[in-house]
């Protein structure tokens, strides 16, 4: 069998050139993972920094409340981001690990978070989108009704 | 024959078996699903963006609406507005483009049982990855700022 570009991906183990791009990938996961957690505390600091600025001249309930909700509004996309990129951070890291030790097993486990990470993108995208659909036909319906 | 595919499999243990396969392919169909919604938002964002622009109403319910929601910006130039708008749709396709080759070359790879184009669907990914994570970068950076400013 010669060994042309189109050699049959089933029947050999990773070349180096494969092996390199699953590793240069692994690493680029890991540092979008953890810019994301970066992120994440920095609008959380923002959020409480904006709120003890700005809410000085307000009551400790009051200010608690605006707190309070506006990092409730956050929490849902914070919530969402955190397993995403725990995610994308253990998917980069199985597949660095696998590759140093040369477990096959670990390789499958990394490939598949990272299939999980992009399945679950899509998901969230057609929920938003079902979400937004929803809320112009309530919208539409609304203003049809009341003339 | 023989000899080189088990000095292959001596010196590199892993492979690409059925379930990463699955995992590739399943990567695969969800990268082309969100990369071409991402598509068709960009396209609607400028159909209504260039339907919109003129429209006479278009820049005060713009403005009102920017009011309404406690901004101090107040936006005079439609034009370069417009352009803005442009650029950042640019951006966004371009930086969706090389996840939906690297979900066409996976496809191909996994199809065609092709080395060749497995590498160059890892290497769309890694160039998706890096330009997400400049702009992560460049987004810290301006909360960082913001941040600093309000001490």
């Amino acid at each position: 069998m010669e060994n042309t570009g189109q050699s049959t991906i089933f029947k050999f183990g990773i070349d180096d050139a494969t092996r390199q791009n699953f590793s240069e990938l692994a690493q680029w996961a890991k540092v979008n993972a953890i810019l994301a957690f970066v992120s994440m505390g920095m609008s959380l600091l923002t959020i409480i920094v904006a709120s003890m600025k700005f809410f000085d001249s307000l009551d400790a309930y009051t200010a608690g409340t605006l707190v309070g909700g506006m990092i409730g509004k956050q929490l849902v996309v914070w919530i969402i981001s955190l397993v995403l990129n725990i995610i994308l951070h253990n998917a980069g890291k199985n597949i660095q690990r696998a590759l140093v030790n040369n477990d096959q097993r670990v390789f499958n486990i990394g490939l598949n978070q990272l299939a999980r990470y992009f399945k679950i993108i899509g998901i969230i995208f057609i929920v938003s989108i079902t979400l937004v659909l929803l809320i112009f036909i309530i919208a539409v319906t609304v203003t049809i009704f009341n003339g | 024959m023989e000899d080189f595919e088990m000095g292959c499999l001596d010196t590199l243990d892993l492979e690409i078996d059925g379930e990463i396969t699955a995992s590739l392919s399943q990567a695969s169909k969800w990268a082309k699903f969100i990369s071409i919604l991402i598509f068709c938002f960009c396209g609607l964002l400028l159909l209504i963006l260039l339907i919109g622009s003129r429209s006479a109403n278009f820049l005060n319910g713009f403005n009102s609406r920017l009011q309404q929601s406690g901004s101090l910006v107040k936006l005079n130039n439609i034009p370069l507005f417009i352009a803005v708008v442009i650029v950042a749709v640019i951006i966004v396709i371009v930086v969706y483009y090389f996840l939906f080759n690297f979900s066409r070359k996976v496809k191909l790879a996994i199809i065609a049982e092709s080395t060749d184009q497995l590498n160059k669907g890892l290497g769309a990914l890694k160039i998706y990855f890096i330009i997400y994570a400049a702009f992560g970068i460049l987004g810290i950076g301006i909360s960082a700022f913001s941040l600093f400013k309000l001490f």
